[in-house]
């Protein structure tokens, strides 16, 4: 019954997502510790690959371009520096803001965009992003 | 005044323990891991701690060999499918889900957080052959699989 063997990740864990008739997708995560053995039984063609890379990252459908990315980048690096939070842009088109050298902001620029290892400054600098977005609506 | 009726208790209950007894009192229970904060190379936890040390670059093949080309590629990789991971966690968060867990416990409830290892999950609303208990800890190696809609 499962369509799609999906991905694997920390602790091993597979997650198998099946389309249902109404829409919907059912997800079944099987833990790490509880996986004996993975047997790939067909390869997928790209629009399913790219349907499940989209699968849990909902509400980023909105689409901005390059200059409206640009502009959002320099406003909020410029937030982060009027609140004395050492920020720098990193990556191959230095489209990445890198808060400290332990948290990255990637396009575009929201609380949800944040990725670091450190919970304590992952919150704060989400928040910070939070009361600028507020602040500017 | 009321603060003079806070402080005449107060006063009573330093007199009672004496400092000797203060410091033959025990903790209560042992603490099993403590964290520590974020050190000077930032990474937020310690390089010796056993979780550094089942995730951290020595876990990964190529880091095992010290292929810097490799561990790179391999990091992203990693990356990429941890942040999935966590937001497939996020999108779990206030939904019901089905726990299949050993000797055939097959429970559901709504799904809370998860700690930074994927050690626990936190769940509301969990529905027991014994009756629904409001809020409960499960286990991750007490369960063998989970599943929900989306």
């Amino acid at each position: 019954f499962i369509q799609t063997l999906y991905e694997s990740l920390i602790l091993d864990s597979i997650l198998l997502a099946n389309p249902l008739e109404n829409g919907k997708v059912s997800v079944l995560v099987v833990l790490g510790h509880a996986v004996q053995d993975i047997e790939i039984v067909t390869e997928r063609d790209d629009e399913i690959k790219e349907k499940l890379a989209h699968l849990f990252m909902a509400g980023k459908s909105q689409t901005y371009n390059q200059e409206e990315l640009d502009r959002r980048k320099n406003r909020l690096k410029n937030w982060l520096e009027k609140n004395h939070i050492p920020v720098r842009e990193q990556g191959e088109s230095q489209t990445t803001l890198c808060v400290a050298g332990v948290l990255t902001i990637d396009p575009p620029y929201g609380p949800e965009d944040c990725n670091s290892s450190n919970e304590i400054i992952l919150c704060r600098v989400q928040g910070l992003i939070q009361s600028y977005l507020a602040l500017q609506q | 005044m009321p603060s003079e009726g806070f402080q005449i208790p107060k006063r009573q209950e330093v007199q009672v323990k004496s400092p000797k007894q203060r410091s033959t009192m025990k903790v209560p229970v042992a603490i099993l891991r403590l964290p520590r904060g974020p050190d000077g190379s930032s990474r937020g936890f310690d390089p010796h701690s056993p979780r550094f040390q089942a995730l951290g670059p020595s876990s990964l093949p190529s880091g095992a060999c010290k292929d810097t080309a490799n561990l790179e590629q391999e990091q992203q990789a990693r990356v990429a499918l941890r942040e999935r991971y966590l937001r497939s966690l996020l999108a779990m968060v206030g939904q019901p889900v089905n726990f299949i867990m050993y000797e055939k416990v097959n429970v559901t409830a709504l799904f809370g957080a998860s700690d930074i290892d994927i050690l626990n999950f936190q769940v509301s609303e969990l529905q027991t052959p014994l009756g629904i208990q409001r809020e409960a800890l499960l286990r991750c190696s007490d369960i063998i699989a989970y599943s929900f809609e989306l």
